[in-house]
């Protein structure tokens, strides 16, 4: 029934025999490969976009709405030009940045902070776990948007406070999510054997439960960062979010929806980035979930036993 | 050394609090002497679980004390509980369920040692896994795989070995057989008992299958909705029963001998076992047993040595030896 | 002719991992008022067996690949669907392993054995409810009239257990068939349930098929056995016959890996290895990675059912000598 080494491995050669596998098992989900290599774009476009290579973003009355596929031009007008003439192409890079770092870090902050809150009330119930459930229902109880106009109309709507009132907003799913994994794990057998062998609160949440749960969590983040891309876009389509002249892609499908009929290109290219990235980020949420539980490793991996 | 490895005495769990606690355990005594196998039968419904629990520390005592090697394991608690597990550990019944399914083996083997850093130097640990799976019958490539590839037999193997790492003095075993199948059980059962010649292992060996129960104990209890109702040593239970529920527990399993079909009268209880949050009161069992009379329902009969058959401590008023034999017919009587 | 026949029945299941052969060519035949016994440990096929009579594998994955079932002459796997429904349940009845799982919590047991007569159209005489009552009464429910109107939940395990045969035998079938009956159950709870069944047998002619993988009970209720091993049937003997005088290394191995009450041995004599892979059988004999007397022949050839001796047949290329 098995057909690898007889030997234990030296730590280093581990390491690289499970990069190795890891790349196989991406190999063996299609949809996770277009989706990494759609990520991997984006991150390149966003490093060139921090060093500054590209040079063009200058207002130019000449390419005023100039339309896409006019491959006669430069390249960075390859996807047509705004009303003010600037590249669409070296805008949508621009607003990559900022676009997936708000999102990144909203979802990033919510699914800590949610998780490492959901976990706690479920393992420890009690007081701590009832005050942490009932403040979620208190902000469950309001709307995601009327609670982040009024927190941007009050504190003033820089990039931090938008990411505060996102993450807050989202968090009590998370924390629901989390506890409810958390009381189904807790009453497994393997976790009375870890207490026999002694292991305390600590160890079992960060050996057993933290990672039984994980993989919920990261679909459920995947999952929200679409969410919240929307939500940062419909923000700062009422002006509460980014402010020009900064510029992300919702603000600038926001801005293209007057053009539908004249500019199409404005609206569409950057709703377009948004779909793409956030099908990416679910396409290998859902992979990752698979690498990540063993048991499901044959629809990725077949091994000749 | 004479002193027992563990000394229960008057333990009780009871759940839940009000007027009617359910009494799963309820004044419980026993002792398991150093590299002794206890066996303890029941049913569903018996306590035996709960003793099991309540023994590992997964749940507090009521009442009662239980001294594992002179310390009280009802009342450790920090260092002391930590140091009191290294000598007691545990196999649970379901294999599918008792391993981490995210955890590779080589990881689940040493999780022990991790958090017992006194135990084996980190340098050895890998050294010591394969040691302990040859050891259990498996092998050294086992250590990189993941609980779901190995089969029900190879998992139960896996939590055995586990909870030698510690090298404990005591092993409790919650059923470990009985969601195996029939070839398997036997492999593990021969393996329990190497294992335990080897390393003079003193053994809790819970099991519902008194066949099993009978090949790998030196003594055996057996418990009735939170008591223990008779125990002894090993031929003087099986030979000899004399609480009337031993009797028709035994009298229950079928033989697998189709000549004997027929041939055996069984003694086929009535009704169903009572709720452990309302017992009936003296005897427990006076409900379903054909011997009852008024005493029964008046006092709890005490576990004492009520029959000449050497060893025997039964808890009934009307305690009668019935010797069993599997050649005759077996003649349980109703005087 | 026998009342039930089964001819090569080969089922197999869609997985990812490719297609699984559950059932291999199983052939076996039940004669009126005999029991038969089929003997199996997990990924046998004795379960998908009986799945296959009474039309229960799920189509997809599963499929009946070839084969034949014949019932009092009717071949089953030719009848139009509402026919087949008909029979299962009405003459051929099945007894389902997990008795809480089986019953119905949200309807009162009264209810759903009445709903046995009630799908089949039929009336018997004295009305359904007396039926009822009395169906209660035979197997030993104490207060019948009273416990009739109560939930599943509100009797115990080894209750449910004979409630569910209750309903089986409602319509007085011809064919009982019992998968894992007492497997779940406590000892004594376990001896309630096997007198129940030998009870029926005695009072009515009809074939029961009793599917486990307990030794003790075998010898207790059956008339003959076969033995099943990775989706074929590599025994079928006489009880006795089996008990004393096994010719596949399989059913021997069996027989002396079990603990017995009545014995004190040192040590149980296991089968090496564990069930083989419904993905990657072994070539040739299934049985042949872990049988003792296996050689060249076994990895290269099937063993077919053969004749060993006046009603027996095993499906060995080197069966175990006569004792």
């Amino acid at each position: 029934m098995t057909d690898t080494s007889s030997e234990f491995l030296p730590t280093s050669e581990r390491r690289s025999r499970r990069i190795l596998w890891l790349l196989r098992a991406l190999a063996g989900d299609p949809m996770a490969v277009a989706a990494t290599i759609w990520l991997l774009i984006v991150v390149l476009a966003i490093f060139t976009d921090s060093l500054s290579l590209l040079g063009g973003n200058r207002i130019s009355l000449k390419t005023r709405n100039l339309p896409p596929f006019d491959f006669g031009q430069s390249w960075t007008l390859w996807l047509g030009a705004d009303a003010l003439g600037r590249p669409l192409l070296v805008r949508l890079i621009q607003a990559a940045s900022t676009t997936i770092g708000i999102a990144v870090v909203t979802v990033l902050t919510s699914l800590i902070g949610g998780t490492l809150l959901g976990v706690i009330a479920g393992y420890f119930g009690g007081v701590v776990g009832n005050v942490i459930m009932r403040t979620c229902d208190i902000i469950l109880g309001f709307p995601t948007l009327l609670v982040a106009l009024f927190g941007l109309y009050l504190f003033g709507p820089s990039v931090s406070n938008l990411v505060i009132v996102l993450a807050v907003t989202r968090m009590p799913a998370y924390i629901r999510v989390a506890r409810a994994e958390t009381l189904e794990v807790r009453e497994r057998l393997f976790v009375d054997a870890a207490r026999v062998f002694g292991g305390g609160p600590k160890w079992i949440l960060r050996t057993h439960i933290l990672p039984s749960v994980a993989p919920t969590m990261l679909t459920l983040a995947s999952v929200n960062l679409a969410m919240v891309m929307l939500f940062e876009s419909g923000l700062s389509y009422l002006g509460l979010g980014i402010q020009p002249p900064s510029v992300s892609w919702g603000l600038m499908v926001a801005q293209g929806q007057g053009y539908l009929s004249s500019a199409w290109w404005l609206g569409f290219f950057p709703g377009l980035a948004v779909m793409l990235t956030t099908m990416s980020f679910n396409l290998l949420a859902n992979w990752f979930r698979i690498v990540t539980d063993p048991s499901q490793h044959w629809r990725l991996v077949s091994r000749r036993r | 050394m004479n002193q027992p490895l563990l000394k229960v005495e008057n333990l009780s769990r009871h759940f839940g609090s009000g007027a009617t606690p359910v009494r799963a355990v309820d004044d419980v005594s026993f002792e398991i002497a150093r590299g002794e196998t206890l066996g303890l039968v029941g049913e569903s419904g018996c306590g035996k679980t709960s003793l099991v629990r309540t023994l590992l520390k997964l749940g507090p005592a009521t009442s009662g004390s239980a001294v594992l090697d002179g310390v009280e394991i009802t009342k450790a608690s920090g260092r002391e509980l930590h140091e009191l597990r290294r000598k007691m550990q545990v196999v649970f019944q379901d294999p599918y369920q008792s391993l981490n399914p995210r955890m590779r083996v080589d990881r689940l083997i040493c999780e022990p040692w991790a958090l017992h850093p006194g135990a084996v130097p980190k340098a050895r640990w890998r050294e010591e896994t394969v040691r302990l799976l040859e050891s259990v019958g498996l092998r050294a490539e086992h250590a990189d795989r993941y609980p779901s590839e190995f089969s029900g037999g190879q998992r139960q193997r896996l939590g055995i070995a586990r909870a030698l790492t510690l090298n404990p003095t005591l092993l409790v075993c919650d059923e470990p057989v009985s969601a195996l199948d029939v070839s398997v059980q036997a492999q593990v059962v021969n393996l329990l008992a190497r294992l335990r010649r080897e390393r003079n292992l003193a053994m809790l060996f819970v099991a519902h299958d008194l066949a099993v129960v009978r090949h790998v104990s030196d003594r055996v209890m057996v418990m009735y909705l939170g008591k223990i109702i008779e125990t002894g040593p090993k031929q003087s239970i099986f030979s000899a029963p004399a609480h009337p529920y031993t009797q028709a527990l035994m009298s229950a399993v079928p033989t697998p001998d189709p000549r004997l079909r027929g041939r055996r009268k069984r003694i086929v209880l009535e009704g169903d076992l009572p709720s452990p949050a309302n017992p009936p009161s003296g005897c427990r069992f006076r409900t379903r047993c054909w011997k009852a009379t008024s005493i029964c329902a008046e006092q709890v009969p005490t576990l004492m040595a009520r029959t000449p058959t050497p060893g025997l401590l039964t808890a009934c008023h009307h305690a009668e030896s019935e010797v069993i034999s599997s050649q005759t017919p077996w003649n349980g009587s109703s005087s | 002719m026998a009342l039930l026949e089964v001819t090569d029945l080969q089922v197999s299941f869609g997985t990812a991992s490719g297609r699984i052969f559950a059932l291999n060519g199983v052939s076996f035949s039940l004669e009126r008022g005999e029991v038969l016994a089929l003997l199996g440990e997990s990924g046998s096929g004795k379960s998908v067996t009986a799945s296959a009579i009474m039309d229960l594998v799920p189509n997809p994955p599963g499929a009946i690949d070839r084969g034949s079932i014949r019932f009092d002459g009717a071949e089953l796997l030719q009848l139009p669907p509402n026919e087949r429904r008909d029979l299962c349940g009405s003459r051929i009845a099945l007894i389902f392993q997990d008795a809480l799982a089986a019953l119905n919590p949200v309807y009162p047991v009264g209810w759903q054995i009445a709903e046995m007569y009630r799908i089949h159209g039929r009336n018997p005489e004295g009305g359904v409810d007396k039926a009822v009552i009395d169906l209660l009464t035979a197997i030993g429910i104490p207060d019948p009239e009273r416990r009739a109107r109560q939930y599943p939940h509100e009797f115990s395990g080894g209750m449910r257990q004979r409630i569910m045969i209750a309903m089986a035998v409602a319509l007085e079938p011809d064919v009982i068939i019992a998968d894992e009956p007492t497997t779940a159950l406590d000892v004594t709870i376990q001896a309630q349930v096997v007198d129940l069944l030998a009870t029926i047998r005695k009072r009515s002619d009809a074939g029961m098929i009793f599917i486990t993988h307990d030794l003790g009970v075998v010898a207790e209720l059956a008339d003959r056995v076969a033995v099943m091993y990775a989706g074929r049937i590599v025994e079928t003997a006489n009880v006795f016959e089996l008990f004393e005088d096994a010719r596949h290394p399989y059913s021997v191995g069996l027989l002396a890996s079990q603990p017995r009450l009545d014995t004190d041995e040192d040590e149980l004599v296991p089968i090496p290895g564990s069930a083989p892979n419904p993905v990657a059988l072994p070539s040739g004999c299934a049985f042949r990675t872990r049988c003792p007397r296996a050689e060249g022949l076994c990895a290269e050839v099937i063993p077919p059912l053969e004749t060993v001796g006046p009603g027996r047949e095993a499906a060995c290329h080197f069966p175990v000598s006569p004792a």
